[in-house]
């Protein structure tokens, strides 16, 4: 009986003798596969890491409000003044397509606040330095009258279960639009990412891992100033 | 010396010489798999696409073919679990719950090699979907603590192109349908949210590398997927970015008419080198061809939008924002057609002049769309409408490749193909039928290009048949035209 079963390999399933199973994969194609698993975390953290520790940083206004969508994790939306520039008041492009790219001209002003002075819909020419001016890229969510709301790479800011056991206790209500100050990692092709949030005088530091060696890896120095056009 | 082999539900024997391989496809492609490579140590044969299967080194894995070996496994893999859970449910670090998941996944895939050592196959994909499952865990630490936001595109094509590899790795039939499931999901996000993902651009491959592993386990089930993810893919961007104004509605439905053709001729060509589902997705292809030119012949009876069309935004040719990477695509199509062509020109199936008409028939559609002012100046200096004119000899195109298709259905007695013969010729008299009826010289204007077209047909299929005639041995399955 036992040897008429196994000319039935699709019965006999997973009690597939040897002979008809045939030589089964190697121990390699299961380490590369177990080393491909471990190396993508790692790999989200270097990358996010890398990105947060390098770049200009800059202090922002914002008020956060929880996000009720389809996102896979907790997530807060950081609303800063930059979100909506009034095209008529700033250099540059004035018309834009809902969807299309925007790169945001920032400019030290008075008492050391930066101001955005120009919007493009073009990136800047290198040579644009940071002492210079600060670009920030994004996209057009929406085209109004005289005004445009820009959503940039930060405003999704996932929380850890600290930030958001610390949300409601130094901001009461702060799904409802709270207020604090957000520091950005702002890297020269203009992608922004959340370095630390200031709640009621508390840091909150984004967690990053050591990159490598000192020396090997530039750590950005330059530091905007604290506030950014007022609201 | 005969060997016979019986099947499931099968009281038949059926009986094959020594040598001769008897495979059927299964739902998931894995007991396929088994007896492929049963059938490769005993014969030495290589597998579809030619490769050999691995074969380690028996001497240094003793330990995990033995019995002592899978209780090890299973000991480490419910350890590992065990501290994943406590890990998750007890400690506040974040790190750790990370390295706890990482450590399931290493303790699933020990468990999952040496179950695919002694060939327990629930077992091993029981440890392969918990590795998935442990990275999927160590991975959302990793998000939540790094503040990188998880949308469903990202996870959705992260998945894809994961399980993919994952599938390229192990050869697994598990992971080849969890890779369509995530590009078939990917792909209704993006069109319930009428959006074109910014990663969307990693589809192509991906699907080639889905559709490439599914064919070569020959794994029904995902093979299927895989067809419908990419159906799926192409009708969703092709609808998103329609209403979005990035094409017009004629573009989009001529580029589904030239894909519709290019995946006939890819069918063509697997079906040369008997690669599994050559004949699945030659149909597949030529029904969404025929679908599209059908859909293009009803607006160029008329000539102008009506019915559905004016759901669409009417939008010139010139004015398609998209017009370059368009023509492009189409451009490059008509070349992967030519090269289709060529290759089975090198194989003897198809003689030069019927390359050069199916290159010329893929390239009708887009054609009359990138050309329909020059087109139209052309006939009204002989005074000429366009409309009907166009329509009629894209119907009378449809006519003959379905005629085409119904000699091929019954010559090969294959059902599926008389029978999508019959729905296309169905679907052209439906369509055709009023403009005939109210111009009756519409009629001969049909009539002739019906039989140009069915002209071209046989000639560029009859010294291929007859080549592949001389060549194939009886009952082969091959397909000439």
């Amino acid at each position: 009986m036992s040897a008429d079963l196994r000319k039935h390999p699709q019965i006999l399933g997973p009690f597939m003798l040897r002979e008809y199973a045939g030589k089964p994969l190697g121990f390699w194609r299961y380490l590369l596969a177990a080393l491909l698993l471990t190396a993508l975390p790692f790999l989200a953290m270097y990358i996010r890491s890398l990105r947060v520790e390098n770049g200009t940083e800059l202090r922002l206004p914002v008020s956060m409000e929880r996000v009720e969508d389809r996102a896979f994790a907790p997530q807060i939306w950081l609303q800063t003044p930059l979100n909506t520039i009034a095209i008529k008041s700033v250099a540059g492009d004035n018309n834009f397509v809902e969807g299309g790219r925007v790169f945001v001209f920032l400019s030290p002003g008075p008492s050391a606040v930066w101001y955005p002075y120009a919007v493009s819909r073009r990136a800047p020419q290198k040579g644009c330095e940071i002492t210079d001016c600060l670009v920030l890229s994004g996209r057009v969510a929406t085209v109004k009258q005289n005004e445009i709301d820009i959503v940039y790479q930060f405003e999704n800011y996932v929380p850890s279960k600290a930030v958001l056991a610390k949300l409601p206790e130094t901001n009461n209500g702060y799904s409802k639009g709270a207020r604090a100050e957000v520091s950005l990692s702002v890297s020269k092709d203009g992608r922004a990412y959340v370095r630390a949030l200031h709640l009621g005088g508390e840091t909150i530091s984004q967690p990053t891992i050591p990159l490598t060696l000192d020396g090997l890896i530039h750590r950005g120095e330059s530091k905007a100033p604290a506030t950014n056009p007022p609201t | 010396m005969h060997s016979q082999h019986t099947t499931a539900n099968d009281n038949h024997p059926v009986t094959a010489q020594s040598g001769d391989a008897v495979f059927h496809g299964d739902t998931t492609g894995q007991a396929s798999y088994r007896k492929d490579r049963a059938y490769q140590n005993a014969n030495g044969r290589k597998n579809t696409f030619g490769r050999q299967s691995a074969a380690p080194s028996e001497a240094n894995m003793g330990f995990f073919t033995r019995p002592i070996g899978l209780i090890f496994a299973l000991g480490l893999w419910v350890m590992s679990l065990a501290l994943c859970f406590g890990t998750l449910g007890y400690s506040n670090s974040p790190y750790l719950r990370i390295f706890a998941g990482l450590g399931a996944v290493w303790g699933s895939l020990l468990l999952a090699f040496v179950a695919g050592r002694q060939d327990r196959m629930t077992l091993r994909d029981l440890g392969l979907s918990a590795a998935l499952s442990a990275a999927s865990i160590a991975l959302w630490f990793t998000a939540v603590t790094f503040n990188i936001p998880l949308s469903p595109s990202l996870v959705l094509c992260g998945g894809a192109i994961v399980t993919a590899l994952l599938a390229g790795l192990l050869r697994a039939p598990l992971f080849m349908t969890m890779t369509s499931l995530f590009a078939i999901s990917w792909t209704l996000d993006s069109a319930l949210n009428m959006k074109i993902s910014s990663l969307a651009w990693t589809f192509p491959a991906l699907w080639a590398v889905q559709m490439f592993l599914s064919v070569d386990a020959r794994a029904k089930l995902p093979i299927f997927l895989t067809t419908v993810s990419g159906l799926l893919w192409l009708g969703a961007s092709l609808f998103v970015l329609t209403i979005n104004q990035q094409v017009s509605a004629l573009m989009a439905v001529s580029g589904l008419a030239l894909f519709g053709v290019l995946h006939t001729r890819i069918g063509k060509s697997m079906q040369d080198v008997r690669a599994y589902s050559g004949l699945f997705q030659t149909n597949i292809g030529w029904s969404i061809a025929v679908i599209a030119a059908l859909v293009m012949q009803d607006y160029w009876l008329s000539g102008m939008p009506h019915g559905t069309w004016n759901l669409f935004p009417n939008m010139s040719f010139i004015d398609a924002p998209l017009l370059a990477p368009w023509s492009a695509v189409m451009v490059a199509s008509v070349a992967l057609v030519g090269c289709c062509s060529f290759l089975r020109g090198r194989l003897g199936k198809q003689s030069f002049l019927g390359g050069i008409c199916i290159v010329g028939f893929a390239a009708l559609l887009p054609a009359i769309t990138a050309f329909t002012p020059q087109i139209t100046e052309f006939l009204a200096g002989k005074d000429i409408s366009p409309a009907p004119l166009i329509g009629l000899v894209i119907g009378a195109t449809v006519t003959a490749f379905s005629l085409g298709m119904l000699i091929n259905g019954l010559r090969r007695g294959k059902t599926s193909m008389m029978l999508m013969a019959f729905a296309a010729l169905a679907a052209e008299a439906i369509i055709v039928m009023e403009s005939l009826y109210d111009n009756p010289e519409n009629l001969t204007v049909f009539g002739f290009a019906v039989l140009i077209s069915a002209l071209t047909v046989g000639v560029y299929a009859h010294k291929g048949y007859e080549r592949g005639l001389a060549q194939a041995p009886a009952n082969s399955g091959a397909v000439y035209a």
